[in-house]
């Protein structure tokens, strides 16, 4: 635990014009590894995400990649810096190949594993087949592929997932377990949000939990996998209890 | 056979240099989501530094890159330092490169005078090519292969460069576009850089056909405004398909009818609206409540030139009735007595001010209040003085006759206009009000048998009263005063307080139970008649029409007036109007530049003081109220 | 007689409803019914086709497929301005108040919609003292009353949620649309907002769309769950929470 953070976010807000969505949230992040921010829709889960990417910029309160201070800055900055993003919806490009698609992002970067047409086209054999069709022409679980291997093409840092599972079949989401357990495995550091909270216990080694705008628990996974009461209480559901109550 | 053969070729040749230039303006919406209304001028400029440079080096191949690199520069340079500043605001862009029309324009009569100049093309070109049996001019035939070139070109950046891909990203979702790392601001400076370089290549290029001449911007604007109205925006192919067939169709309706061909491009815009308001290729305009989510969710709106408020007025003027009735008496004792003290000079002054008033007024109706930026409502002030001036030429001289003619026919242009334009919203309608003015203005000029051309009518018939300075004025004085209370009423009736609700969520509105699209049509007419009245105020009172009535410089003068004043007031446009006509009449006495003064008066308004100087008064006055209702409570 | 028909008839019945926009297929064959005086909730995770849902119930989107009945009349091809002459009022998730003027001309704006006249603008849009009683009544109710000469925009945002409802609510409707009543609320204004929805649902059918599960099991007598355009779950809180495929895609199991 003694490892310098790769992201710190302290105390930010950030509003929806008047809505206030993000009301504090304290967040460290190790380098290494997935994280997983849980919580139940419309807790601020994606607001979380956008300002981190940069979508939204907190009124309050500063965010620090690697030790500095990106909380004004624009997205594309924050890229260049070394985040990615593999947003909720996907949002590929669907007026672009998938091959362009990969373009429009690629990036080189001084890293131990780096990630290029190739090697994207390796970890997900289908683009390969499909890399000179139209995005919108692809499948749901194939553009979910796109939207991972477009941010991994950049080289990021910190790779940012907004509810990858979102929408998939059973199997794909099996797919992407084995997927990010890979990159785990290669030192690439994630931030997942989710709300599918087996996933998230699959896949993170640590976990916070939102609720309403601020950080209400972090523990590990396998902490958070024995506390049925919290999973409870925060996330309305339980993977120990057979039987929901009322 | 020949005669429409040539006719073909020549309205290819024009248009695929309307492709490039509209290839521009097409890209430039694609990316930055505004239609560049100063498009028109930058192909003018490019092509008087095209004609400078090939008459200093005698190189025509050297005038090109001249034109087309400075042309860069400069949309680069508008771009990064007027129009960035407004990027959450699309409206306050478009006002801006409205404004920079006359900036441009102006300068350019400055800088190479009011006569046409003509580039001298280069000898191999000036001759005819014979194919299959028939011959052209070289120089059409060149402008074709030019054309086509570009089309390559353009294409191949898109499809085949990573720049292509860049744009391309961020045509689909800008906002995805910056998160994986794409510089969307400098993303936007150059394509807008790109496109202005293609439109001072395109006026190098066409210069040496249809010369360099003042008001040639807008007549390109124009042009290019009809070639995306039916090709659509924002797409390559719409261009290309839109502006070969404006070219032909613009070709042989001149050849078949030299006096009205023009209504062809009317029609054409029409049936494009009619059948698609987006145009055959456009992209499609975001779905109305994604663009209201998306606003109020992650712009910041910036104060625009509608952002003063009429119901906000209406606090204020209930707020303090004895100030407001006071002020008013006041305003009534002076115009009333103003004749009688004042030298006959400003009689005259103030009377152009009061009808000026009235035009201002009438479009602050929609613009203000409703939030329905027109730029063309000059279409009704013409309409309105043509009827007057045509009945009174040839048919009564019954006055009653005369304005009754005049209003219906106004009543109905606008019902028409209203129909047809209403059907598009913000960065669009702005363009379509344009374009159907300048359409108006074209018709004017070329239809010389009825219009009498670019003389207009003079010599117009009026009553003997008329003549007199003191008459007038009280006579304007009046028709101000009952158009002030008519809008007074008018704007606390209930359509008026819908038309407000309507600015502000036109989809609260409907679910509410308000049928949106009349309540806007019915203002459309409204201040379309108001607009009229101005109209023929003025030909009774000048004696003479001319097709510059329904020019942009009379629709950039009212918008000028108030915003100067404050939109969405009533007061506003009044004091806007004196202002405006008392400075261009000092200034006019002292220099010629007075549309470069209106154009830049114009972008420092949009830029430093969007609601107004009676918006600047009531903010204080509100937060005034505001803290006064707070603690009270 | 009439009163005995609108009890029987449902107050919404909407049957084999999809929208696809070119290929985007968005709402796909839903069917739904909503019983006089219910409270019923919609859910959905992102993309759903909530919004969509709602969109066509007001008439903003006209449906590729389907129709909407409302109270047993066919309303799928009227104008959107007329659901609300019908009774259909709804808020939406953005607030969109008119922010300059005051509380109570956003009400008289909302309650002069649907008062027709032949010759609108020639009648004066300020009120009379009579018009203001039902607003009186409803503003003591939600406790705005206080309020009422502040401009929207000086409203804190809890209040102008309030608003937002009180505003739909003044024109009495029979069915009454709310867009994710809840969305940005502090916890103080969640817990009172669901007291005043709970409170006007006695008086009017309510369907709202709720984020969150839990508020929406706690608060609504009827759930229907919304998963990327397909209805999967319909009931009672508990026949929702039992359901298999619900649990499988909401919670992951």
């Amino acid at each position: 635990m003694a490892q310098t953070p790769i992201l710190t976010v302290n105390r930010i807000h950030t509003y929806y014009g008047q809505s206030h969505i993000l009301q504090g949230v304290d967040l460290s992040l190790n380098e290494r590894g997935m994280v997983a921010v849980l919580g139940r829709n419309g807790v601020g889960k994606t607001t979380l995400i956008r300002s981190l990417i940069g979508f939204n910029i907190p009124r309050e309160g500063r965010i620090l990649f690697k030790g500095s201070d990106i909380t004004q800055l624009d997205p594309a900055r924050r890229v260049e810096a070394g985040l990615a993003l593999v947003p909720q919806g996907r949002r590929i490009f669907g007026s672009l190949t998938v091959e362009e698609n990969l373009l429009s992002s690629a990036r080189k970067r001084a890293k131990k594993t780096v990630w290029d047409q190739n090697g994207v086209f390796t970890l997900f054999p289908q683009l390969r087949d499909r890399r000179k069709v139209r995005a919108s022409h692809l499948s749901g679980g194939e553009q979910q592929m796109l939207a991972i291997a477009r941010a991994l093409v950049s080289n990021p840092d910190l790779l940012l997932l907004d509810e990858p599972t979102e929408g998939l079949s059973p199997s794909m989401v099996r797919e992407l377990i084995k997927i990010f357990s890979e990159l785990e495995r290669e030192g690439q550091s994630l931030l997942l949000v989710e709300q599918n909270l087996k996933f998230a216990l699959d896949v993170a080694e640590h976990v916070f939990i939102l609720s309403r705008g601020t950080v209400v628990y972090e523990s590990t996974a396998l902490d958070l996998s024995q506390r049925p009461d919290v999973q409870l209480e925060h996330l309305g559901v339980s993977t120990g209890a057979k039987e929901l109550p009322r | 056979m020949l005669y429409w053969l040539t006719h073909i070729v020549n309205g290819l040749s024009f248009g695929m240099l309307l492709f490039v230039i509209a290839a521009g303006l097409s890209l430039i919406f694609g990316l930055c989501r505004i239609v560049n209304l100063s498009h028109g001028s930058f192909y003018l400029l490019g092509g008087y530094i095209g004609f400078s440079v090939a008459r200093f080096t005698g190189s025509f191949p050297l005038a090109v890159i001249a034109a087309m690199l400075s042309m860069a520069a400069l949309g680069m340079l508008t771009e990064r330092y007027l129009l960035r500043r407004f990027r959450v605001n699309p409206l306050a862009q478009v006002l801006l490169t409205f404004g920079l029309i006359f900036v441009f324009g102006d300068l350019a009569q400055w800088i190479w005078g009011g006569t046409p100049v003509l580039l001298e093309k280069v000898p191999m070109l000036s001759g005819a090519t014979n194919i299959a049996g028939f011959s052209y001019p070289t120089y059409r035939l060149l402008i074709l292969l030019i054309g086509v070139v570009i089309v390559l070109l353009l294409w191949w950046i898109l499809a085949r460069t990573r720049l292509g891909i860049f744009i391309r990203a961020a045509v689909d979702d800008g906002e995805m576009a910056t998160g994986v790392g794409i510089r969307m601001n400098l993303l936007m400076t150059v394509t807008f850089g790109f496109g202005t370089l293609l439109t001072g290549l395109a006026g190098c290029i066409g210069a040496p056909f249809l010369g360099v001449y003042p008001g040639l911007d807008i007549e390109v604007l124009l042009y290019a405004m009809a070639v995306v109205i039916v090709g659509g925006l924002g797409s390559l192919k719409g261009a290309f398909i839109g502006a070969l067939l404006v070219g032909i169709l613009d070709s042989m309706a001149k050849a078949l009818w030299p006096e009205t061909g023009m209504f062809s491009m009317f029609a054409l815009m029409a049936i494009a609206l009619i059948a698609k308001p987006t145009g055959l290729f456009g992209l499609p305009m975001a779905p109305s409540s994604q663009v209201s989510v998306t606003e109020e969710m992650f712009l910041d709106p910036a104060p625009s030139s509608t952002s003063g408020s009429l119901s906000a007025a209406k606090t204020d003027w209930w707020a303090r009735p004895a100030f407001a009735w006071t002020c008013a008496a006041c305003l009534l004792a002076a115009g009333l007595v103003c004749p009688i003290i004042l030298p006959t000079y400003y009689v005259r002054l103030f009377t152009l001010a009061l009808i000026w008033s009235i035009f201002a007024m009438s479009l602050d109706l929609i613009l203000g209040l409703g939030g329905i930026v027109s730029l063309g409502h000059a279409v009704f002030f013409g309409i309105c003085a043509y009827t007057i001036g045509l009945t009174a030429l040839r048919l009564t001289s019954s006055l009653f006759l005369q304005i009754g003619s005049a209003l219906f026919v106004c009543a109905f242009a606008a019902l028409v206009l209203g129909w047809l334009l209403l059907r598009s919203r913000g960065v669009y309608f702005m363009m379509l009000t344009i374009a159907f003015s300048e359409v108006f203005r074209a018709i004017a000029h070329s239809w010389r048998s009825v219009t009498g051309g670019g003389d207009g009518l003079a010599a117009i018939p009026r009553p003997a009263w008329t003549t007199s300075v003191e008459t007038f004025y009280y006579c304007a004085f009046l028709v101000c005063i009952a158009v002030f209370v008519f809008l007074r009423f008018f704007v606390k009736s209930r359509i008026g307080i819908a038309l407000v609700g309507i600015r502000e969520s036109e989809k609260r509105m409907t679910s509410l139970g308000y049928n949106v699209e009349r309540v806007k049509l019915l203002s459309f007419v409204v201040a379309g008649v108001l607009g009229g009245v101005a109209g023929l105020l003025y030909v009774y009172f000048n004696g003479y029409v001319s097709p510059e009535y329904f020019s942009v410089d009379t629709s950039a003068q009212a918008i000028t007036m108030i915003i100067f004043g404050g939109a969405g007031t009533l007061i506003g446009p009044i004091i806007g109007a004196f202002f405006v006509v008392y400075v261009k009449n000092i200034l006019s006495t002292v220099t010629e530049r007075w549309t470069l003064i209106l154009g830049i008066l114009f972008v420092l308004m949009v830029i430093a003081a969007p609601s107004g100087v009676v918006g600047l008064w009531r903010k204080e006055w509100y937060k005034f109220r505001k803290k006064k209702s707070l603690s009270s409570e | 007689m009439v009163q005995i028909q609108e009890e029987e008839v449902p107050v919404l019945r909407i049957t084999d409803l999809s929208k696809n926009y070119g290929g985007l297929q968005v709402l796909t064959g839903i069917d739904l019914e909503i019983q006089h005086g219910e409270l019923h909730a919609l859910i959905g995770s992102n993309g759903a086709g909530k919004t969509t849902l709602f969109d066509i119930i007001c008439g903003f989107i006209k449906p590729s497929r389907g129709s909407v009945q409302f109270m047993g009349q066919e309303v799928t091809s009227l104008p959107a301005f007329k659901y609300a002459h019908l009774g259909i009022g709804r808020t939406f998730q953005i607030t969109t108040l008119f922010r300059t003027i005051t509380v109570l001309d956003n009400l008289r704006l909302s309650l002069e919609a649907l008062a027709t006249t032949r010759l609108p603008f020639l009648k004066s849009g300020s009120f009379s003292e009579r018009n203001l009683e039902p607003i009186i009544g409803l503003l003591d109710a939600w406790g705005l009353w206080k309020t009422r000469n502040v401009p929207v925009a000086a409203l804190p945002y809890g209040v102008q949620r309030q608003l937002e409802i009180v505003m739909a609510l003044i024109q009495k409707p029979r069915l009454l649309l709310l867009d994710e009543p809840m969305a940005g609320l502090e916890a103080g204004n969640r817990a009172s907002m669901t007291k005043l929805i709970k409170e006007s649902s006695r008086e009017t059918t309510i369907f709202f769309i709720e984020h969150d599960m839990n508020v929406a099991l706690q608060l609504a007598d009827r759930v229907t769950v919304l998963h990327q355009g397909k209805r999967i779950a319909q009931g009672s809180s508990e026949e929702v929470q039992s359901n298999r495929e619900v649990q499988r895609i909401y919670f992951g199991f």
